[in-house]
């Protein structure tokens, strides 16, 4: 029989042995440098940003790792960004990156997470983007198809599907590869794919195994909602963004690009006024913690993360060389001579690059407005 | 010879090895020192002593003042590349210390408009990635030198530098030199920004020690609705061509020598400027009353 006084300090004990451990864990989780941070935090408003201090990667591993916020990373490099969000259910890619570089990608990973990866989602049909979807979703397990109810490895359940076992509930009895499920726009699919008997523009594995065509597709995952939200003809007709709402961060895709202009693609679906309102709603949907810093986090699909204010300054840009463009069209004036007006000419050092200069994107919103203006004529 | 070895010692004790001069305290601003910049803000079109280039002209020739107006903008503070200078600030500068080593960890630096505070990273650390976020402090260390502050800043937001539209582009790097003579603080800026100007940008600020100023807690800005019917994504803007004559009106100054670049910093300028005054159509003269 266990009496009361001896059962009282058996339990501390087994207390001590249980939490004692955790507790040591977390101190070591702040490093040094962190620590005296501390110091800093107690006496100033400004604090030190989360994106400060990189995860330490394996030595070679060309990519940058930095915490944007919540259980949201942001991996750079690849060459384009990828937010992986981890925690106790798994994790979730929003991009896959480059396939020459996925073994790194997954060295980030790992990094940060023991788990699997069980979703992997598209913003678009960029294979600086999606290149990696064929290797990283290998690595990883659907989390809408069953697993074995018993112990044991788990099986290949295509293979389960073709030996005609029993595909139980959920989405198991799909046509779904192997791996991490791949999240993308219906007209993402369509642009990669192809009918039967025709060649796709990319093999199958890089297909997304999930597509959606609604405003809004929503995955509850690792304790918070997962929103991806449409924003179809921004640079393309297959652009979403995802927002993470309890980290509190949005994944915009090539809406953004922090590096460039952004490539908006009008054969393929884009226009700039779906880019505009992509942006702003972006803009709705952040909100700084204090005079127009912190609060919720945008990562890019290229270059470094961004708060409220510099998706305002993206959004800014992007209005005023519209206008510009639309004021050169409205007095009859031709492309060269708008281009000759240098409508970019103060942001150009910002976001001109040789793949893509201000001309270009001048060029594209030209050419963008005049045969929208031609459709309504038509239509009238 | 005793007397030699005395004063060795006691320069060596009276001044500590990297020559530091704390800069702690309660400073307030200098405000007659460019005053009209440092208050009420340089006026529209006045780029004088600035050595921007096209592309910085043309964006501050776009910018519109109702700007400020939208909500994301309204609770704006100034970047680092502008925020020492105006309007004020009274700031409070603190020295961090590990209550341990008693070694200098940070210096922390309030009051300017907004709350954009600072912090001075002193323990060595290294700037962040490119990749990281921008703010309105940006990344600074510090270090000394001489006897001075020395202070490298980058990730700054994008901003102005002047506040007429003058820009300031987040790509900056800016170096200031902390100089302290007892109850004067001087503020040495050099602003490189490889977007916006031809060649640094340098000024300097004065502050002057003030123990019974009263720093105030930050207040989070509230935005309001002041846009009305306005659709939504509204961005006002000057159109490209736009021409802000009236600071040159103003003070009979030629257009042309209002406009700023590298040249317009150096004295041989001045010879330009009578050449252009020259050329300029005489002004009839007028009574203050008249001046706005």
């Amino acid at each position: 029989m266990i009496t009361h006084t001896k059962a009282v300090p058996a339990f501390a004990i087994a207390l001590a042995l249980l939490v004692g451990p955790l507790v040591l864990a977390q101190v070591q989780l702040i490093p040094a440098d962190r620590r005296v941070d501390l110091l800093v935090k107690t006496r100033s408003i400004e604090q030190p940003q989360l994106s400060q201090y990189a995860v330490p990667l394996p030595a070679g591993n060309r990519l940058t790792m930095l915490p944007v916020a919540g259980n949201v990373y942001m991996v750079a490099g690849a060459p384009g960004n990828i937010a992986v969000q981890a925690g106790e259910d798994g994790v979730v890619l929003v991009n896959t990156g480059r396939a020459d570089v996925s073994e790194w990608v997954l060295q980030a990973v790992q990094a940060v997470s023991t788990r699997q990866i069980n979703i992997a989602v598209m913003t678009n049909p960029n294979p600086d983007h999606f290149g990696g979807n064929a290797n990283i979703a290998a690595t990883g397990r659907n989390p809408t198809q069953g697993q074995q109810q018993l112990g044991g490895p788990v099986r290949n359940t295509n293979q389960d599907f073709d030996a005609g076992l029993p595909a139980g509930g959920g989405g198991r009895g799909g046509l779904q590869a192997p791996g991490a499920i791949i999240f993308g726009h219906e007209n993402a699919l369509n642009f990669m794919s192809a009918p039967t008997g025709q060649a796709s523009a990319y093999p199958f594995e890089f297909w997304p195994t999930s597509t959606f065509f609604t405003p809004k597709k929503t995955y509850y995952w690792n304790g918070e909602a997962i929103e991806m939200i449409s924003e179809v003809g921004a640079t393309t007709d297959g652009d979403i963004m995802v927002f993470f709402r309890r980290s509190d961060v949005i994944a915009a895709g090539d809406v953004i690009n922090a590096l460039g202009y952004p490539r908006i693609d009008v054969e393929r679906g884009g226009s700039i006024q779906a880019e505009l309102e992509a942006l702003n709603d972006i803009v709705e949907l952040t909100v700084p913690s204090y005079n127009q810093q912190g609060g919720t986090k945008v990562i890019p699909g290229y270059g470094r993360i961004y708060q409220e204010h510099d998706v305002v300054m993206y959004r800014d840009m992007m209005t005023i060389i519209r206008d510009r463009v639309q004021l050169g069209i409205e007095k009859g004036m031709t492309l060269a001579q708008i281009q000759a007006q240098r409508p970019t000419l103060d942001y150009d050092g910002l976001y001109s690059t040789p793949e893509y200069t201000g001309e270009m994107l001048v060029e594209t919103i030209y050419r963008n407005l005049t045969a929208a203006s031609n459709r309504t004529a038509a239509a009238r | 010879m005793r007397t030699a070895l005395f004063l060795l010692v006691a320069t060596v004790m009276a001044t500590p090895a990297a020559a530091q001069v704390d800069i702690a305290g309660e400073w307030n601003r200098d405000n007659h020192e460019d005053q009209p910049h440092r208050v009420p803000g340089a006026e529209l079109g006045d780029y004088t002593g600035m050595p921007i280039n096209a592309a910085a002209r043309q964006w501050a020739e776009s910018w519109d003042a109702s700007i400020l107006s939208q909500p994301e903008q309204q609770a704006r503070p100034h970047p680092a590349q502008y925020s020492m200078r105006g309007p004020g600030p009274g700031v409070r500068i603190q020295k961090i210390v590990d209550p341990v080593t008693a070694r200098l960890i940070a210096y922390t630096i309030a009051g300017m408009f907004g709350r954009a505070d600072r912090v001075i990273w002193m323990d060595g650390r290294p700037h962040p990635s490119e990749y990281a976020e921008h703010t309105w402090g940006g990344f600074s260390t510090g270090e000394w030198e001489d006897g001075k502050l020395k202070v490298t800043t980058t990730h700054m937001k994008m901003g102005v530098i002047n506040r007429n539209g003058v820009p300031s582009s987040p790509k900056g790097t800016m170096v200031e030199y902390f100089i302290r003579h007892g109850t004067r603080l001087t503020l040495l800026v050099w602003i490189d920004d490889p977007v916006y100007l031809e060649e640094p940008f340098v000024r300097s600020n004065d502050f002057i020690w003030n123990p019974g100023q009263n720093v105030g807690p930050g207040a989070p800005f509230e935005t309001v609705d002041e846009l009305g019917d306005k659709p939504r994504g509204w961005v006002p803007s000057w159109p490209i061509g736009t021409r802000h004559t009236e600071f040159g009106e103003h003070w009979n100054l030629p257009f042309d020598a209002t406009r700023g670049g590298a040249e317009s910093l150096y004295p041989e300028y001045m010879k330009k400027i009578q050449e252009m005054m020259k050329a300029m159509p005489s002004k009839p003269a007028t009574t203050s009353a008249a001046v706005p």
